[in-house]
């Protein structure tokens, strides 16, 4: 059975004050962050507000037996920082802390608010497409019949420092970004999954090039995400790059697994009926999938 | 299958600590552990590694001596897929990052700094699979399962579903952890660890004993013994403290009984997360009586520590070793039993039985459950 994109949802970056300081998705309200959350960072509450939105716009309530993928590059690193400045300062972290900084963590937030007892499952990568991929290879293969794919990332300071070493992250061109990206994926819904595939991790600029040559149908509506020098490379290897419809980099900035996913998200909701798409996504690390979408 | 932990550097010698109940739980050298109240870790020591790979991160190099052992013992076997499970990657070049930008050795403009951020790459759990991979030759797209300590597990439950749906015909899985200063420092704040000897199931078990480890398995449609069944389940209860029901480890078991369709009176023995964790303990014990397990019950987390990511994976080559050699290894340190747990631990030295079907728990942090079913092909 062909999977399908039940809903999508994402929660954007609106703060871009600072470019230096990444662009950031504006605080919740208080009030509006459900107790469960009140210590977590700001990953989690990314995260449960896109999963919120793909319910809301499947027109579903979330299922005891729904599953999740979750993907994320740092997880909660914002957490793990202050974690780590408490251990090296006074010998001794807060067990607060602690338990936020383990990569699962908000998922499992986003599994206990929403209800959701089914398989959870955390995966980090540079390529946050491979969460939607897994989902559609779990519906396909019976081990699910709705499995909500989410990717979410928090900007942080340190982090940047990170990849701007790494030249990911570069001043003025491509700022440091946050925010989530969820679909929910089932049978039937506003785009068939018809084709995923994640490739094995490059690790060259000239690799990259070659990963995504078979390209692309024609009249596709092409969205991607092409992260740090191997994504960019990535990107100018594909067959009429020129036509890349969206790029999550330019909503997002650099936020890690987010951008493949978040491609995936535009793509599912700008397809018209019968009209076919392609998802790219390349992190940088070398991370890679591509998908098909038929809009129904 | 390639393993590595603190019971032995390879398969044959963590075999052999497996029936002779040789615990590798030390005292902490690997790192700083002045400080905490807990002093033990079941550290890996003496592993021998190429030159390259020793200035990796310590879970690479254990991740590479395990896929060694095992592509050497299965000479072309070349997987369509490497599913690994981790959850602090290499966490100690971090530290060594988060040292140096926050000000240490004399901050952003100092020596360390430099140094420390060209390594810091191999923080990120999917660069030291990606180096191993590269460095051994794999080709394959890489999934890095992150589920706290039911990583590994998970890992091989992804792997298997990968192969019985068809979507894979070779897949490489298993999972590895290695020690840091971080973690350690964050199982001791929760007081979860013991400041005396880990007793799984004991009535007077008072915490766990951390580890470290890498452990593979080669999936295919054939070999002595086979992943028959997978399942997982969420408790969506709390981030650090299991269901005390068990409602989610019992799910978990069923779902992966029933992936196998085989039912609970076909069970040999239970490899339990056991981590000698008040709760854990309590937990898994009312989830396999839910259950209705008679069948013996250990934990080897008293021989390796609980290796975290490494965990599910180290324990599911136990699994597959105590069913093709015909024995189920003893919980070490239990001597005075729990009237809460109520089941048939195994201790006193190995017990040989004739089993055909093995269970594997993990359960982690944010209620992540897992189990596995192995049976004998």
């Amino acid at each position: 059975m062909k999977p399908g994109i039940l809903g999508i949802g994402w929660e954007v970056p609106r703060d871009r004050a600072d470019p230096d300081a990444g662009w950031r998705v504006a605080t919740a309200e208080p009030g509006s962050v459900p107790p469960r959350l009140r210590r977590s960072g700001a990953i989690a509450r990314h995260a449960l507000a896109a999963a919120r939105a793909a319910y809301r716009s499947a027109g579903v309530d979330p299922g005891p037996g729904d599953a999740i993928v979750f993907a994320t590059t740092d997880g909660g690193i914002a957490h793990s920082k202050k974690f780590f400045s408490g251990l090296s300062a006074d010998g001794c972290g807060s067990p607060l802390l602690f338990p936020e900084t383990v990569y699962n963590a908000p998922c499992s937030h986003v599994a206990a608010v929403l209800g959701i007892g089914g398989p959870a499952l955390t995966l980090v990568t540079d390529d946050g497409l491979s969460a939607v991929c897994e989902a559609a290879r779990m519906v396909a293969g019976g081990f699910a019949a709705r499995v909500l794919a989410i990717a979410a990332n928090e900007a942080d300071p340190m982090a940047s420092m990170a990849h701007r070493h790494w030249r990911v992250v570069r001043s003025g061109t491509n700022p440091a970004g946050e925010g989530a990206a969820a679909l929910l994926v089932g049978t039937g819904g506003m785009a068939r999954v018809e084709k995923w595939e994640s490739g094995p991790p490059v690790r060259t600029r000239a690799a990259c090039r070659e990963i995504f040559k078979s390209g692309f149908p024609a009249g596709a509506l092409v969205a991607g995400s092409f992260s740090g020098p191997l994504g960019r490379a990535a990107r100018r290897g594909l067959p009429g790059a020129a036509g890349v419809a969206f790029d999550a980099s330019g909503v997002f900035g650099e936020a890690g697994a987010v951008g493949g996913a978040a491609a995936a998200v535009w793509l599912s909701g700008h397809l018209e009926a019968g009209g076919c798409g392609v998802v790219f996504s390349c992190g940088y690390a070398g991370g890679n999938s591509s998908l098909c979408l038929t809009g129904a | 299958m390639g393993c590595v932990s603190a019971a032995g550097n390879d398969l044959a010698s963590n075999l052999a600590s497996l029936r002779e109940g040789r615990s590798g739980i030390g005292p902490v050298e690997g790192f700083d552990g002045r400080g905490f109240r807990a002093r033990t870790a079941g550290e890996v020591r003496g592993l021998r590694l190429p030159p390259r790979v020793r200035r990796w991160s310590r879970a690479a190099g254990m991740l590479f001596a395990a896929v060694r052992e095992a592509l050497d013992a299965r000479p072309g076997f070349s997987p369509d897929w490497i599913v690994l499970g981790m959850t602090g990657g290499g966490m100690e070049l971090g530290e060594q990052f988060f040292h140096a930008a926050a000000g240490g050795a004399g901050g952003p403009g100092g020596p360390a700094y430099g140094r420390a951020a060209r390594r810091v790459r191999g923080y990120l759990p999917q660069v030291p699979v990606n180096d191993v991979a590269h460095a051994l030759g794999i080709r394959a797209p890489v999934r890095i399962v992150s589920n706290a300590c039911a990583s590994g597990a998970d890992a091989i439950g992804l792997g298997w579903q990968l192969v019985s749906s068809g979507a894979a015909r070779r897949v490489l899985a298993g999972g590895c952890d290695g020690l840091s200063r971080f973690v350690y420092g964050g199982f001791d704040c929760l007081q979860a660890l013991t400041p005396g000897v880990c007793r799984p199931f004991d009535r007077a078990r008072d915490g766990l004993t951390l580890g470290e480890g890498a452990a593979v398995l080669l999936l295919e449609n054939e070999g002595a013994v086979r992943v028959a069944g997978y399942g997982a389940a969420s408790d969506t209860h709390h981030l650090t403290q299991p269901h005390p029901d068990g409602r989610g480890p019992l799910a978990a078991m069923r779902r992966a009984l029933a992936a196998a369709a085989t039912d609970v009176s076909e069970v040999g023995h239970v490899n339990a997360h056991g981590t000698a964790t008040v709760q854990n303990d309590a937990c898994e014990a009312a989830a396999l009586r839910a259950l209705g397990v008679t069948a013996p019950v250990t934990s080897t987390k008293a021989l390796t520590g609980h290796a975290l990511g490494a965990a599910g994976a180290i324990e599911a080559v136990f699994s597959c070793l105590s069913i093709l050699h015909g024995f189920v290894p003893a919980t070490l340190n239990y001597t005075e039993p729990d009237e809460g747990v109520r089941l048939d631990i195994v201790s006193g030295g190995a017990r040989a039985v004739s089993q055909r079907v093995v269970v594997s728990n993990s359960f982690g942090f944010g209620g992540a459950n897992a189990s596995l079913v192995f049976q004998r092909a």
